[in-house]
């Protein structure tokens, strides 16, 4: 009933992957050279513990999704009979949970910066002979550290819808948290230019309380899915609608009487039983091998579907 | 997820046009500072300046008014805003706190970063002068590339004579003059006729001290230094002597 071997993705979905690894590794790139940069134009100590601390968690998602991935294509073996796929789940929870610190590590840095009422000094740089006001070299460090983010997150959301990978996705979130940090930063900056000592800090709280939103409700949907909760879409906005063409499969099997389904997510795949009510007594077990054979043709994420002939729907739905 | 656009075109166009206008137009005062320290000090033609006494920083010698190098910088500083030094003899400390609680507009007195930092009350200007603490010797004897039991001249402080054993060197009391191996700043070598050696004992980058976040304040203070800072030395060499 469930098949052993590594799984085979579509072609669509081959190519997916392979594009979404490059943009990882592009990205891991990318990310080191931003951390650089922030470190070069961040001379004060407290705001660079910050932006560090940041930085770190930003590398979590990325990396998440490149083990991820590796290790969910290992064959099942006897001490992991149904394979690693679960693996990406995993890397889900910890990716939305970095995504959840980060917000966190933002909101107290911000609201100690408030309370204590520190009152942010920017000096003035001189470079080539011109001496000018350090903040916009912060500015300009901000301006480069935004515009990638903004840019990789909307290539990784392209590959992560048809992929259904939600560590990509989640990755793709933690792009934004960083490119609208970085632009309350610059807001945070320019007002301080103006004389607001609390720009800053006020900015990167309004930001802060964004992330750890978005955070806290992938943290949950990370722990749904561990929890094997009905499928849902890759933004969590509604029920997958694999789950109709799936009852609308089994009931075009012509052997079928009633249908009823459940299903979880397996990382990007979907598992469960479909219970089906014979029209006849007596079921031929190549009936069940063909419905099953069905079943994971009519979609690439329908791994591990078992169809199970019950005489009673009601008493199997009460086991 | 959104993506505004404006971040894609607009934000670099709308920052390089703030950048534009902010730094071209004399009359847009930016930065500017919460408290508005350099607005008072320009309107009512006072500077409220802790000195700490530190030799030839700053010299007080009972008079009202003290004397010394940085003393010398911030009064053309304050003579260049149209303004007069109000002074204030105050510790280190009582220096730093004094500009926490906003009672002064800067603090002088060979402070170091560091000190600064530590203490975190206060901000700092840039570290305007360098003071390396070096072994000199006497011009005409031997010149030592390193040192191996040599015997330095340490007349500073025990802090000092740890740093000349670190480099292997055997520190001893005594006067300058007469000593073939002396440890003392750079900037004294000259007076002494003495020659560097190569040999560095530490190094210390000296700043001002300033209230924190009056970013208005500090740039026209570093401003100021950038372009007097260099003079130090020289001043330093004067009231020294």
């Amino acid at each position: 009933m469930i098949a052993r071997g590594a799984f085979r993705l579509p072609d669509e979905q081959e190519k997916a992957l392979v594009r979404a690894w490059r943009l990882e590794w592009i990205w891991l790139g990318v990310l080191l050279s931003i951390t650089v940069a922030i470190y070069f134009a961040l001379g004060n100590s407290q705001a660079m513990k910050t932006a560090w601390i940041e930085d770190l968690l930003s590398f979590v998602p990325p990396i998440a999704f490149l083990v991820a991935t590796a290790v969910e294509r290992r064959e099942p073996n006897d001490r992991f009979p149904l394979g690693y796929i679960r693996v990406t789940s995993i890397a889900y929870l910890i990716a939305a949970v970095s995504i959840a610190a980060v917000g966190l590590f933002l909101i107290y840095d911000a609201a100690m910066v408030l309370i204590r009422q520190e009152h942010p000094t920017i000096g003035t740089v001189e470079i080539f002979g011109v001496t000018f006001w350090f903040g916009w070299l912060m500015i300009a460090a901000l301006v480069y550290s935004v515009v990638p983010p903004v840019v990789f997150g909307r290539l990784k959301m392209r590959q992560a819808r048809p992929l259904h990978d939600k560590v990509l996705w989640a990755d793709a979130v933690m792009n934004k948290a960083d490119w609208m940090t970085g632009l309350a930063a610059v807001v945070g900056v320019i007002g301080i230019g103006f004389g607001f000592w609390w720009a800053d800090a006020v900015a990167a709280l309004l930001i802060a309380l964004d992330v750890l939103h978005d955070g806290f409700e992938h943290t949950r949907a990370a722990i749904h899915d561990l929890m094997d909760r009905v499928p849902r879409t890759i933004d969590d906005k509604e029920t997958d609608p694999i789950q109709t063409c799936v009852k609308e499969v089994a009931e075009a099997l012509p052997w079928v009487e009633t249908v009823s389904v459940r299903l979880r997510e397996e990382g990007r795949f979907l598992a469960g039983v479909v219970y089906v009510t014979p029209r006849s007594d007596t079921v031929d077990a190549q009936w069940v091998t063909e419905g099953e054979q069905k079943l994971r043709d009519a979609h690439w994420r329908l791994l591990r579907i078992s169809l199970v002939p019950v005489a009673d729907l009601e008493r199997a739905e009460g086991e | 997820m959104r993506f505004p656009k404006i971040t894609r075109f607009k934000l670099p166009a709308v920052l390089a046009l703030l950048f534009l206008v902010l730094t071209a137009c004399d009359e847009v005062a930016f930065p500017r500072d919460p408290d508005g320290t350099l607005d008072r000090v320009e309107a009512t033609g006072r500077v409220r300046v802790a000195a700490v006494d530190h030799r030839p920083w700053v010299i007080w010698n009972g008079r009202r008014s003290p004397g010394g190098a940085e003393v010398r910088l911030a009064e053309a500083f304050a003579r260049e805003l149209g303004a007069t030094v109000e002074w204030r003899r105050a510790s280190a400390f009582d220096a730093l706190e004094a500009l926490k609680r906003g009672d002064v507009d800067l603090a002088v007195g060979g402070f170091t970063r560091e000190e600064i930092t530590l203490h975190g009350g206060a901000a700092s200007t840039y570290g305007y002068f360098t003071e390396a603490l070096v072994v000199a010797a006497r011009p005409g004897g031997p010149i030592p590339a390193e040192l191996d039991g040599e015997e330095v001249v340490s007349p500073l402080d025990r802090m000092t004579d740890s740093l000349i054993e670190d480099v292997g060197g055997v520190p001893i009391a005594g006067e300058a003059a007469a000593a073939s191996l002396v440890a003392l700043p750079d900037w004294e070598i000259p007076a002494h006729g003495l020659v560097p050696t190569g040999i560095e004992l530490h190094r210390s980058e000296h700043v001002m001290a300033v209230p924190r976040g009056e970013n208005a304040w500090v740039d026209r203070l570093e401003r100021f230094l950038r372009r007097n800072g260099h003079r130090l030395g020289e001043l330093l060499r004067e009231e020294g002597s």
